[in-house]
């Protein structure tokens, strides 16, 4: 093993370590989310990522529906016989039309958004290894994605982009501890900042912290970005689980469940752009 | 039985192509058995394989190669699997090599030694030195990712035993 140390190969290998430690110095001072060799990697990889994706998603759909066909046509004959008591009654109109106007609003966030540009993405990989469920997308540098963009879907808010290169980028869920969003309740417009705790990664679900002990949220309200830099304001973030007082007992944190299944997205969309985009975001590793 | 054939450059290319078949595999959606939520890490298996078969140069260099791979799709990793997966693969050969005759008892500790040394790695560096300690995340997450890496570090261990007996056999 001796020999091993004084040998031209542990030498090299030594060399290629001190290389790999400086570029990753180099990139870490100059603001690289990641290394030129990363970058080119990449880009030959994702070609068979896409292939290998499609392969995957073809082979799951159709076992899918292999496997759920005679359940869905036990569950329309259930649904039909429940539509017929419903027909009779008129149960919770007034929330049911609230819900729908809520939805309503935010469906039509594109429309009502004109100043938004997006940029229609997929999932092309998963790290597998990461709780926080980040993902790469096939949208990059050339399609317009910059480093802090929002990526959200027709349901809500999923994270932002925190690495970038030519033709993918990685995106960082709401999941993360070092994201930070500044949101609101939108029942009751009490203020706080969304962030990953791992505790609650574990089980999907993310934090809303900083609530004063006097707020009113409660379980079941939606939470909302508020604006103000780096994402715009109205997206919709999660609902509210629970509601604890945090390690010093001096304010409240909301427990959140995500609005979209960050698991099992497919298709995203990046906002690259949006009337009073900042130019700086906080969190990053 | 560090040589699979008598040219180098087939060498590798060989190993560097079951490593990327197996990142792409690891990485793509619906692909990977997850029990709990949790996954082995195939790629990482190959490295141990690698650096235990073909010692301690080639194991470095796969190590180096599958570790950009993991970094390209890892948020926030940089450079952190290039740097582990080749020190690892390199120190994982050299003792393989001095210190183990291969046989299935010392596969079987170098397996577990391989998988929880990178997880332990991995733990210090993404969550107690950021300051994100949660035993609940080391229970949940770390712990089982390692047993199952450590896993499949054995099964790939044997496969990669008998394959390698089948060429050099019929290269004879």
């Amino acid at each position: 093993m001796r020999f091993f140390f004084r040998s031209r190969q542990f030498k090299k290998i030594l060399l290629i370590a001190t290389i790999i430690v400086a570029f990753g110095i180099i990139c870490g001072l100059i603001g690289l989310t990641s290394t030129p060799g990363s970058s080119v990697f990449g880009a030959v990889v994702r070609p068979f990522q896409n292939v290998f994706n499609s392969v995957s998603h073809g082979v799951s759909d159709f076992f899918t529906k292999l496997n759920e066909g005679d359940k869905l046509l036990d569950d329309v004959e259930v649904l039909k016989n429940e539509n017929e008591e419903l027909k009779n009654k008129l149960v919770n109109y007034e929330q049911a039309l609230q819900e729908n106007r809520f939805y309503k609003d935010f469906l039509e966030l594109k429309e009502n958004n004109t100043d938004f540009k997006f940029e229609d993405a997929t999932v092309i990989s998963r790290d597998t290894a990461d709780i926080y469920g980040c993902f790469t997308i096939d949208a990059g540098l050339i399609d317009g994605v910059a480093v802090g963009d929002p990526v959200i879907t027709s349901a809500g808010l999923v994270g932002y982009v925190t690495e970038t290169a030519q033709s993918f980028s990685k995106v960082t869920t709401v999941l993360d501890p070092s994201i930070n969003v500044a949101a609101i309740d939108s029942r009751t417009d009490d203020s706080g900042i969304v962030s990953g705790m791992p505790e609650l990664a574990v089980d999907g679900k993310f934090r809303m912290y900083n609530l004063a002990r006097s707020c009113s949220v409660t379980v079941g309200d939606y939470v909302i970005t508020s604006g103000g830099g780096v994402f715009p304001s109205g997206l919709i973030i999660g609902t509210v689980n629970d509601i604890k007082a945090d390690k010093m007992n001096t304010s409240l944190y909301a427990v959140v469940e995500p609005i979209v299944d960050i698991e099992s997205i497919r298709d995203v969309m990046v906002i690259t752009y949006f009337s009073g985009q900042g130019s700086t975001y906080s969190g990053g590793k | 039985m560090d040589k699979l054939t008598g040219k180098p450059f087939v060498n590798y290319f060989m190993l560097s192509v079951v490593c990327f078949l197996l990142f792409v595999v690891q990485y793509t959606d619906g692909l990977m058995i997850k029990i709990n939520g949790c996954t082995a890490l195939l790629p990482v298996s190959a490295v141990f394989c690698i650096s235990v078969y073909f010692r301690e140069w080639k194991g470095a260099i796969m190590g180096l190669f599958v570790g950009i791979l993991m970094d390209t799709v890892s948020s926030g990793s940089l450079i952190f699997n290039s740097l582990t997966l080749l020190l690892l693969g390199c120190f994982t050969g050299l003792v393989a090599t001095c210190y183990f005759n291969r046989n299935i008892f010392s596969g079987i500790i170098l397996c577990l030694a391989f998988s929880f040394v990178y997880f332990l790695i991995k733990w210090l560096v993404f969550a107690v030195i950021p300051g994100y300690f949660s035993l609940s995340v080391l229970l949940i997450s770390y712990l089982p990712q390692a047993v199952y890496t450590a896993i499949s570090n054995f099964i790939l261990y044997l496969v990669f035993g008998f394959v390698i007996k089948k060429i050099q056999l019929k290269r004879e």
